[in-house]
């Protein structure tokens, strides 16, 4: 009786509950039973159940590629640096932004700084296009008049070229999540601060940052469970799937879409999806612990 | 207390309301099916085919509907594919299990279609192909791979030989004629007269691009060797040996890749021409590419006219070769997506016999995109012309027969006949008839094809040095295991040239 006296308030939270959980549950976790598919040799007309088990048979192709060292180090570095680059980019962002003192402005530079988030690479993969072909490009015409360079071929830029795309078209979403925390933030502190003599700069050390500590580590955490993941767009349509470029733009999404369509191609890409979601599951249980060891009230779990 | 009564009534209302939505469209889903049971209800074959880049499909498709509905009972649904993204597009349709029931799809992406089981085997379904057996003969055989029927080829012209094509205006003010060219792989120092072309047309008409189009000697494989059904091990010399050697070592290859890379260094070509996927035809519509390369059937320059909006003066630069790929080098498929298979094959077989059929997916709307003029072939209507027809594919041999259609205006008379002439002079590959079947080494191909995605083009179009790269590229294919793919279809060549 005591029992159900304190959870009474909280059924109808339960129950709002209830389609989300059920949402998840279909969407989210009854897929996962097609994770047998990478221990299988996967063939539509018998279905998931019925076909074949083949074992480990599925990882051999990612793992004794010889591409291997290339496409892992690519995916795991590309994600780091934008990881890093995003979060401080932001940050640098919604700080700018929330200094407006016009409403009105202060919207269409939010606006403004989204609307690559909603575009599709496809229409990017154009736009870069438009800026870097070697026979009409806006950049070979321009800065590069003298001395045009290969982009399409010449690898040495590329890091750079995906890391600014990457940022360009990503760096709004967190920026944002930033903006809405400097704005929970009490003004008093600042007015605080601001009669002890802390100028922008302290204040912005000393009040903002530590207040969107616990954004970032959210920002974070999500980024790393996605690390063994690349944005398949990115790293095949921006670069045109330009061969020269391979060792610099390959990662494990993009190389293993190549084997998707020959023989086996379903059960290696299951195979492949599955090995990401383990190193990602498992980075993320890392990460976490780290943060929780270090300041537990900022950790997810 | 009424503000709990009030946002826990919310709560199973929104329940409530969710679960509704979900029976209901279960009940609408179970209202569907039975509805197609239904034994007079005509079924709607869902056909992925070649269309045009711009255009309204949807008029098309409403007159192809009439005819079927008259003819067959049944009802179409047309899929656009187009060749810049077929091939990204119909690997994830199929992977996703969209509703299709026909394609047309390549022997060279066969196994893998086959291994997946997406292909219905076509030999189950004879009884409602009947015509198409008429039609083909002993054709029909190229269709399998392994035991498998896996589909029908198209009807057309069977040699495709290769040729560079160039704008006649320019052509004729330079003061070229065809008959200076004589271009030909027994001698690759007649290939300079084409550099020698283009560096006078780079020099004249400085806004012009000499050469540009994402097609060019060294990809067009099919052309030069009887490459078996993947490019890994192939009968060089237009197929007239028995012996499998490796394509990316010949000189032949080496050549045209030096050839390629002249032209990209001395600004001939394109810069972008590796990165940019679009074909020729395109880029010289649009008015300042000279030439592309192609290769061709008996009508070719109609086509390019058609196709181009430009007369176009063609130079061969190949022999003509029949061999089995270019019989069975695109296949219309029935896939196992198709909810009524019979149904299916008893549509694709009335594909091959309408000739209205033909003409609607290649000439579009019959009186507003084309008309049959006076002297019987097909053309624009008044005021109507290549840069603005609504709908306009002109990519005959991918559609069933070709042979039915109505021929474009400026085509030679008698022009079907022309093409089957066309093909009885071409050099018959030894291995004629022999298909490769590569289930044993499914992970070496996959993997070379890997290797190959990374050097092909670059290579082929000279965008980086040969020499230094050919070398890379074939230490990558053997570590792949070229060698054991070589032996392995020299092995099945050797089986099936003994019991010829």
């Amino acid at each position: 009786m005591k029992k159900w006296l304190k959870w009474k308030p909280y059924i109808p939270l339960y129950l709002m509950m209830i389609p989300c959980a059920a949402y998840l549950l279909v969407n989210n976790y009854i897929p996962m039973f097609g994770i047998i598919a990478a221990f299988k040799k996967f063939r539509v007309t018998e279905g998931i159940l019925g076909s074949p088990w083949v074992g480990w048979k599925n990882f051999e192709y990612l793992l004794s590629s010889g591409d291997l060292a290339i496409i892992v180090r690519n995916t795991l570095l590309y994600n780091a640096t934008f990881i890093v680059v995003n979060t401080i980019i932001g940050l640098f962002l919604a700080i700018l932004i929330t200094e407006i003192k016009s409403p009105r402005m202060k919207k269409l530079y939010q606006s403004s700084i989204l609307l690559p988030f909603t575009m599709s690479m496809v229409v990017i993969s154009y736009v870069v296009f438009a800026f870097l072909s070697q026979q009409n490009g806006m950049l070979n015409h321009s800065i590069f008049k003298d001395n045009p360079v290969q982009w399409y071929s010449d690898a040495t830029w590329w890091p750079l070229i995906l890391v600014i795309v990457e940022c360009w078209k990503n760096v709004g979403y967190g920026a944002l999540i930033y903006i809405a925390g400097i704005a929970n933030i009490d003004k008093s502190l600042y007015e605080a601060g601001a009669i002890d003599g802390a100028g922008k700069w302290k204040q912005i050390r000393h009040v903002t940052l530590p207040a969107l500590v616990p954004s970032i580590i959210t920002l974070f955490l999500l980024s790393v469970s996605r690390i063994g993941y690349s944005d398949f767009g990115l790293f095949y349509l921006i670069p045109q799937n330009s061969g020269t470029l391979f060792n610099v733009t390959a990662t494990i999404d993009t190389y293993v879409y190549g084997s998707l369509m020959s023989p086996g191609g379903i059960g290696r890409s299951a195979a492949t999806g599955l090995l990401q979601a383990v190193v990602g599951f498992v980075l993320i249980l890392v990460v976490n612990g780290i943060v929780r060891k270090m300041s537990s009230k900022d950790a997810i779990f | 207390m009424l503000r709990k009564m009030l946002s826990f009534s919310i709560a199973v209302m929104l329940f409530i309301t969710v679960l509704a939505g979900c029976s209901n469209s279960e009940n609408q889903e179970s209202n569907a099916n039975g509805g197609s049971q239904q034994a007079d209800e005509p079924y709607t074959v869902n056909f992925a085919y070649h269309a045009p880049k711009e255009g309204n499909q949807k008029e098309v498709n409403e007159l192809i509907n009439e005819l079927t509905m008259k003819e067959l009972n049944m009802k179409v649904n047309l899929i656009p594919l187009t060749w810049d993204t077929y091939n990204s597009k119909l690997p994830m349709m199929l992977a996703s299990r969209e509703p299709i029931d026909i394609t047309f799809a390549f022997a060279f992406s066969m196994p893998s279609f086959i291994d997946g089981g997406y292909i219905v085997d076509a030999a189950d379904y004879e009884e409602q192909t009947k015509d198409i057996y008429e039609i083909f003969g002993e054709e029909v055989q190229a269709g399998y791979i392994g035991d498998t029927l896996a589909g029908f080829p198209t009807k057309n012209v069977r040699a495709t030989p290769s040729g560079i094509f160039v704008r006649k205006d320019i052509f004729d003010a330079l003061g070229y004629k065809v008959s200076d060219f004589n271009v030909t792989t027994d001698d690759y120092s007649s290939f300079d007269k084409l550099t020698e072309m283009f560096a006078k047309v780079k020099e004249e008409y400085p806004d012009m691009t000499p050469f540009d189009g994402f097609r060019t000697f060294g990809l067009n494989v099919f052309t030069w060797v009887d490459s078996l059904g993947n490019n890994f091990g192939v009968l060089e010399d237009y197929g007239q040996t028995t012996t499998i050697t490796n394509w990316y070592e010949s000189e032949q290859f080496k050549q045209f890749a030096m050839l390629n890379r002249t032209w990209f260094e001395e600004g001939y070509s394109s810069k972008d021409i590796a990165v940019d996927k679009e074909l020729g035809q395109a880029k010289m519509k649009a008015g300042n590419t000279f030439a592309i390369f192609a290769s061709y059937g008996a009508n070719v320059l109609a086509e390019m006219k058609s196709q181009t909006g430009y007369e176009v003066v063609q130079i061969p630069v190949s022999k003509k070769m029949k061999s089995t790929t270019a019989v069975n080098g695109a296949l219309n498929v029935v896939l196992s997506t198709s909810e009524n298979k019979a149904k299916a094959f008893e549509f694709l077989n009335w594909a091959y016999t309408s000739a209205e059929f033909n003409d609607l997916l290649n000439w579009g709307v019959p009186g507003k995109d084309w008309i049959v003029n006076e002297e019987g072939v097909a053309d624009y209507p008044e005021g109507v012309n290549a840069s603005n027809v609504n709908y306009h594919s002109d990519y005959g041999f991918i559609y069933p027969n070709q042979y039915l259609m109505t021929p474009w205006a400026g085509s030679p008379e008698g022009i079907w006949e022309k093409y089957q002439e066309f093909d009885s002079d071409a050099v018959v590959s030894k291995a004629f008839g022999f298909n490769f079947d590569p289930a044993t080494v499914a992970d070496e191909v996959s993997r070379l094809g890997t290797v190959l995605a990374k050097h092909e083009n670059p290579i082929s179009f000279g965008m980086v040095d040969p020499e230094e790269q050919l070398e890379k590229l074939n230490q990558e294919l053997y570590d792949a295991g070229l060698q054991r793919v070589m032996d392995e279809k020299q092995r099945q060549l050797d089986a099936w040239l003994a019991e010829q």
